[in-house]
């Protein structure tokens, strides 16, 4: 019934399937907006963060989404600046999914701080001396950026290409799509980097604080290197999730394999730094500060093991795993070593962000523990819901994957 | 000029007066003074008054007080001239002893610390620097409040582009700073916000 | 580490850990002082607002003659390196020059919380509810502060309101607003065992000059920097040495407030 709209040569589920599949996730949307809602009218207190734990599940959730969408920067830097051109078959998607990570995240933070209708303060009375202004600003320009992005995918839609006037207005943009991809690769660098920073220039946390190089601490670096690092692994595996659901092959193995080769190096050099990183702190930053680096570990649940599992588990092991190329070319394997890297992002902002706050810094002040409230969660259920809904109709109705078409009519 | 140009004007000027003429006095709440009461002929020749022969200092040192009813009735005990408005005083308030509900044009907001005894006694400001003519004017002009904000818009100012031609056209932060940087005295936020 | 930076014209507290009981006294008198609203029937300690907040600590096994001590902790007014100041990206807090007071702007807070990460000695607090005073009570409310609204961040200013109060009162006798005044914060007029000390260096007001040069004079985790102007006084040894983590392992943990 909508086949008009769906591209040329690609076969899609019936109508009937993708309602369902829409409405399930409406109705999880509107579960996790509610949650959302409770606690922009109730306020905060909806959550179970306290003058202690003053972030939680959200920040740590959000610098996790933000490293995952650094994929549509890095897959962009490929593409258009260093001319890799086999990441054509992959660009699409990438924005999509840097556009729904951003977009999801930046909603999350309205909801985060205590006074979302005072955000233009910010932009208004900047403090150029702190990490999170620099974070507003260059986020904010980003999700432009990627919203602009967005535009040409959409316009190449079978319906809307039959206007002359969006169709001109598609091709211009097409022109000046290197441009935006290499604004968006600087703004990248930077936003990526000062999320780090926000933790890792904060003295008064010997735990998260770092020294580094002029005003940027050593996290601002380790940051950008992981974001860039699992860039391409982020991809990788959405594309072959995507390709599970819809049981379509959406890209040749061997663009899959090039990421992950990619991701390998990247990964290498970051665990690389990280440990070296590490073991300065332990060493020299943290003894500076009279805090002795065994303490941290020490405290219930957090033992060495999640250092551990952090640099070796989920960075050293998949870094490994992606540069060996008998392991890259087994599919199952392949996937496996992206999650893994994932997971390792995941797991470093969770330390930087959840540990950092539930170790004491006052001599007799107790270690603190943390569970998100269910508004916490449906709120980011809301987000996952709606990245669902958003990618959805883009695989349905735009052209994620150009490769796609010739790749199935192939195997018939 | 073409049909497009014109419209295009004309939907200009009239967006400009909703904005500038109409909305405003929807933003604002009209409070007309219990009271008319001209400066004018107290501070002027045949009367010869100062503002601080009613404008004290309050006992907290901190604001100049809105005169009270003793302050009129040390010469309004009984009706002096020919004007409806004395005679209003006279009988409406000096008979019953009623202290009149004057409202205030420029009470600041509640997050404000201003002191008027550091700005008139230690550096020697003159009234008129923030309040103009006030002290010269004939008539008490209604008070004006902001619906959403609830302060007064002597504090805002009368122009609505925001603009200011004269030290008194408005009171906001930015005024009081501008005359703290003239002056060398410090800009910290503790210095007036509470 | 006995540097002190601090120019003795700024205003510093010190607190005699030694005299102090635990009675909770500068609590009430703070949160009186400044407008905090009575605490939400639904918050903990950990989300109440409490400008000051006496902590207990236990010595464990190595109390020399007194097993505990009470630590009334209000915000510590770093003086070098304020934590909370270059974090907040709008400029909502900072550091008056002339008294060395960290005021928070709280209207101009956008309530993201990051200065709370910042501040190691956990001095600031966050709005999580409307701030309510039941039928009558809003009339205690002090006009010299300004109450804070829901979402935003708050924290002790060493009673910045009566410093206004004060600064006026100089003013009426003549003396110029370059000059220090003499005040006393609620917390240290309340205290009934006179274990909070406030004034400047210069003036040696309730001698705080002689106090932070004294030898059981201390701040908490001087290696951090921040050159507090809350100085503490214990004539015991264990107490100086877990502030200052000199230590290596601390034992009291036992919590109140």
């Amino acid at each position: 019934m909508d086949s008009k709209f769906i591209t040329r040569g690609l076969e899609r589920t019936s109508l009937r399937n993708f309602s369902v599949w829409v409405l399930f996730w409406v109705v999880v949307l509107g579960f996790g907006l509610y949650g959302a809602y409770l606690c922009l009218a109730e306020g905060l207190n909806q959550t179970n963060m306290d003058n202690r734990f003053v972030f939680g599940l959200w920040i740590f959730l959000d610098l996790a989404i933000i490293a995952f969408g650094a994929g549509a920067f890095f897959t962009g830097l490929l593409l258009y600046i260093l001319k890799r051109s086999e990441f054509t078959a992959v660009i699409n998607s990438a924005v999509v999914i840097g556009l729904i990570c951003y977009s999801g995240a930046v909603a999350v933070l309205a909801i985060d701080v205590g006074q979302p209708l005072r955000a233009w303060f910010t932009f208004w009375h900047p403090n150029a001396h702190s990490m999170l202004t620099e974070v507003t600003f260059c986020i904010s320009c980003y999700l432009v950026v990627l919203a602009v992005e967005y535009m040409p995918i959409l316009l190449k839609n079978r319906k809307l290409k039959e206007r002359p006037s969006l169709l001109v207005f598609q091709h211009n943009l097409h022109k000046v799509i290197p441009v935006l991809a290499a604004i968006g690769v600087f703004l990248s660098f930077f936003h990526q980097g000062s999320l780090g920073g926000l933790y890792g220039v904060l003295k008064g946390r010997p735990f998260a604080f770092r020294e580094g190089f002029g005003i940027w601490p050593s996290t601002f670096f380790l940051f950008v290197l992981s974001a860039a690092a699992i860039g391409p692994s982020f991809p990788l595996l959405t594309t072959s999730l995507v390709s599970k659901i819809s049981r379509k092959k959406l890209v040749k193995p061997e663009v899959l394999q090039s990421l992950g080769r990619i991701s390998g190096w990247l990964l290498l050099a970051y665990v690389l730094f990280k440990s070296v990183d590490t073991l300065v702190w332990i060493n020299r930053t943290s003894p500076s500060l009279l805090f002795s680096p065994y303490e941290y570990y020490n405290q219930e649940s957090f033992g060495t093991w999640i250092l551990f599992a952090e640099i070796v588990v989920f960075g050293l092991v998949p870094a490994l795993m992606l540069l060996t190329r008998k392991i890259r070319e087994h599919r199952g394997w392949l996937i496996t070593a992206g999650l893994l890297a994932c997971a390792g992002i995941a797991v470093n902002r969770f330390v930087m962000t959840i540990q950092t706050l539930a170790l004491p810094t006052l001599p007799f002040d107790p270690f603190l523990s943390y569970i998100p409230s269910w508004q916490e969660i449906a709120t980011f259920i809301a987000v996952i819901a709606y990245g669902v809904l958003l990618y959805s109709f883009s695989f349905r109705y735009l052209t994620l994957f150009p490769q796609e078409r010739d790749l199935n009519s192939l195997t018939r | 000029m073409n049909s497009g140009r014109l419209s295009f004007l004309a939907g200009l000027v009239g967006m400009l007066l909703i904005g500038w003429v109409f909305f405003p006095s929807l933003l604002y709440q009209k409070e007309p003074q219990p009271l008319q009461f001209s400066h004018a002929v107290h501070t002027g020749e045949a009367v010869g008054m100062t503002c601080d022969n009613c404008h004290t200092f309050t006992a907290d040192v901190r604001s100049m007080a809105i005169p009270r009813l003793s302050n009129c009735k040390e010469c309004h005990s009984e009706v002096l001239g020919e004007s409806e408005a004395e005679k209003r005083l006279v009988d409406e308030f000096v008979a019953h002893d009623r202290e009149i509900p004057w409202r205030t044009y420029s009470r600041q907001p509640d997050n404000v610390y201003f002191s008027h005894i550091q700005h008139v006694q230690i550096a020697e400001i003159e009234c008129e620097r923030c309040h103009g003519s006030h002290g010269k004017s004939e008539t008490l002009t209604d008070r004006q409040i902001n619906r959403i904000s609830g302060y007064s818009r002597n504090i805002e100012g009368q122009i609505i582009p925001g603009l200011r031609f004269k030290a008194w056209d408005r009171m906001k932060m930015d005024d009081c700073s501008d005359c703290h940087d003239e002056r060398g005295a410090s800009n910290s936020c503790l210095k007036c916000h509470k | 580490m006995k540097s002190i930076e601090i120019s003795p014209s700024q205003y510093v507290m010190v607190i005699d850990a030694d005299r102090c009981t635990g009675c909770g006294a500068c609590m009430v008198a703070c949160a009186i002082e400044n407008n905090v609203a009575p605490a939400h029937p639904d918050a903990t300690d950990r989300t109440g607002v409490t400008w000051m907040k006496v902590v207990k600590v236990s010595s464990g096994n190595n109390g020399d003659g007194k097993p505990a001590c009470y630590l009334p902790l209000p915000c510590q007014q770093c003086a070098a390196e304020t934590p909370c100041v270059t974090v907040c990206p709008q400029n909502a807090v900072e550091v008056d020059q002339q008294t060395g007071i960290v005021f928070q702007m709280s209207q101009r807070c956008l309530g993201c919380r990051y200065c709370m990460a910042a501040c190691p000695y956990h001095a600031r607090y966050f709005n999580w509810w409307d701030p309510e005073w039941p039928e009558g009570m809003e009339q205690t409310l002090n006009p010299d502060v300004a109450p804070r609204m829901r979402g935003v961040v708050e924290k002790c200013n060493f009673c910045h309101g009566r410093y206004q109060a004060a600064r006026a009162s100089a003013a009426e006798h003549g003396q110029a607003s370059s000059d220090p005044v003499t005040y006393e914060p609620a917390c240290a007029q309340a205290c009934p065992t006179r274990a909070i000390k406030f004034g400047t260096p210069a003036n040696n007001e309730q001698g705080v000059g002689d106090l932070v040069h004294s030898s059981s004079a201390f701040r908490l985790l001087p290696r951090l920097g921040t050159e507090p102007r809350v100085y503490y006084l214990s004539k015991h040894k264990w107490i100086r040495q877990m502030a200052q983590m000199e230590k290596e392992t601390s034992t009291g943990e036992e919590v109140h407030g």
